[in-house]
């Protein structure tokens, strides 16, 4: 969608500085300048524990990265289950979502699950893995697991599918095997939907991290949502919020870039 | 149709057997928890539970369709507005909403309020998404044409824009009902700790009766799949050249 607003910038052509204030006032720019100035006004006479001003909240960013530390050492705890579970999440989907393309019998014995835990409510789950796993980094990785697998198995399995009838003509018409087939038009076809998928399946996995951190134990960017919650200190939760979003968007939007150097022809609409 | 009902039942006997190695405390059967869900129906526990869900599913869902729609199609349809905006719901839609709760008890504490605001926020980004594409789904050629016979601005939205709108609502709408069901779980399990299916799910957790918990949380998959499926039905008749296609996320991506 950033796309689009690349001509917007271009329209002031020769003159540096014409371009330059073409650049900076992209919609979004004052969009985003707009909703910090309604922000600030909203929290001028409110206490600071309801609605913090913008500065409030940038400055607890700052002292928790920058003075005591603790975002990193939180992110670092947390990032090891969102790897963790969303690798197991990839290792697993990616070959299963690619068979039930492939097959018609693999689809047929296991699509009833895939969807159910597509479009079920897997928060559900994550109570029970408390039982079955602890409370340390197993239950969390099973959720972020969880949380993605369905996303991953479902793109994979929409790549394998969508290979064009005709190349697997021409295939056959070669007398080329099923194997041949498989490894030589199937999966080549099959490689930029792994992408979208691991894009896709990134933005589950943090989401199931997040949960996990509040619901099975408190720990890393959970514990402190939790603890800055405890403390009325709405600044710094908010800052939480915001550093989990951009980690969010910025990791979206890293496989994004991934997505189309490797696939230039696939231009999102 | 075989090939799915034996690979149900080779779950069924995984699950029984794996319940006998590892004990019916940790891992309960089918049968125990099947009698469990019967119990907890006949008590009332669960059909209460499952009363207070939904109102608030259907209040805080449906005011996200009530805004979510209109304001979809706006931002496509006004293509500043839509660069100005769109990547809110962006954001919002990969933000983890569970980090949220904690504010949203802050400003809305923690009754049944509290939850259709956070059930109205964690459905509205899906919606706005997918409107906003269906509006943008329009061929541009398609527009330049009915400027040119010089159709006014509301002739082209009406018959232009909005015949490729409609499969969009009917995709958000799908989408929008699994989010809402997800989001009325998030929300009981973060918010309330006083009634609904997810104040189930922790009391039976705390006593650690976990054929309890194991039955309300397949209910509650269960009616999220049922949901969905509805929306789907309802597709399929209202608008059956539909069928098949684009079954789930594609927008989701955005």
């Amino acid at each position: 969608m950033t796309a689009t607003a690349a001509p917007a910038g271009k329209r002031a052509g020769s003159t540096t500085l014409g371009t330059w204030i073409g650049r900076i006032l992209r919609p979004q720019v004052l969009s985003i300048a707009g909703f910090v100035a309604v922000w600030w006004l909203a929290s001028l006479g409110q206490p600071r524990h309801i609605l913090p001003t913008p500065f409030d909240v940038l400055g607890e960013i700052w002292r928790m990265a920058f003075e005591t530390g603790e975002l990193w050492a939180a992110l670092q705890i947390s990032v090891v289950s969102l790897l963790v579970g969303g690798g197991l999440a990839l290792l697993v989907g990616v070959p299963l979502g690619v068979l039930m393309g492939a097959s018609r019998s693999v689809e047929r014995a296991l699509d009833l699950y895939v969807i159910a835990l597509y479009v079920a409510p897997v928060s559900a789950l994550t109570p029970l893995f408390i039982f079955w796993l602890g409370i340390d980094l197993a239950p969390r990785v099973a959720t972020v697991f969880v949380f993605a697998v369905p996303q991953v198995i479902i793109t994979c399995f929409r790549g394998a599918r969508s290979t064009p009838r005709t190349h697997l003509e021409v295939a056959r018409a070669f007398r080329a095997s099923r194997r041949d087939i498989f490894t030589k038009v199937v999966v080549p076809h099959e490689i930029p939907y792994i992408v979208t998928a691991l894009r896709l399946g990134l933005g589950q996995a943090i989401k199931g991290m997040v949960l996990a951190e509040l619901i099975v134990s408190t720990t890393g960017l959970g514990l402190l949502l939790h603890t800055y919650a405890q403390l009325f200190d709405t600044a710094a939760l908010i800052g939480v919020v915001i550093v989990l979003m951009v980690l969010g968007v910025l990791a979206t939007a890293a496989v994004a870039r991934l997505e189309t150097a490797i696939t230039p022809w696939r231009r999102p609409a | 149709m075989r090939t799915r009902v034996l690979s149900l039942l080779v779950v069924l006997v995984a699950w029984q057997i794996g319940s006998l190695l590892a004990g019916e405390l940790v891992l309960p059967s089918p049968v125990t928890t099947i009698s469990r869900f019967g119990d907890l129906m006949a008590e009332g526990r669960l059909p209460r539970a499952l009363v207070i869900g939904l109102q608030a599913l259907a209040i805080g869902g449906g005011a996200a369709v009530l805004v979510g729609i209109p304001l979809g199609i706006i931002l496509g349809v006004r293509r500043r507005l839509g660069q100005a905006f769109d990547f809110y719901f962006s954001a919002l839609y990969v933000t983890p909403f569970s980090a949220v709760a904690p504010l949203f008890v802050l400003w809305f504490g923690i009754d049944a309020g509290a939850r259709m605001i956070f059930i109205f926020f964690f459905t509205l980004p899906q919606i706005v998404i997918v409107c906003y594409q269906g509006a943008r789904s329009t061929p541009d050629r398609l527009i330049e044409v009915a400027r040119s016979y010089q159709a006014s601005g509301r002739d082209v939205f009406l018959k232009t824009i909005l015949p490729y709108e409609v499969p969009f609502i009917f995709t958000a709408l799908r989408l929008g009902v699994g989010r809402a069901v997800q989001g009325m779980v998030i929300a009981e399990l973060l918010i309330s700790a006083t009634q609904g299916l997810g104040f189930l799910i922790t009391v039976y957790g705390a006593s650690l009766d976990i054929a309890a918990v194991l039955a309300v949380v397949l209910f509650i998959m269960l009616i999220g799949i049922v949901a969905s499926l509805l929306v789907q039905r309802l597709e399929d008749a209202i608008a059956p050249w539909r069928h098949g296609s684009s079954t789930s996320g594609e927008g989701s991506g955005a």
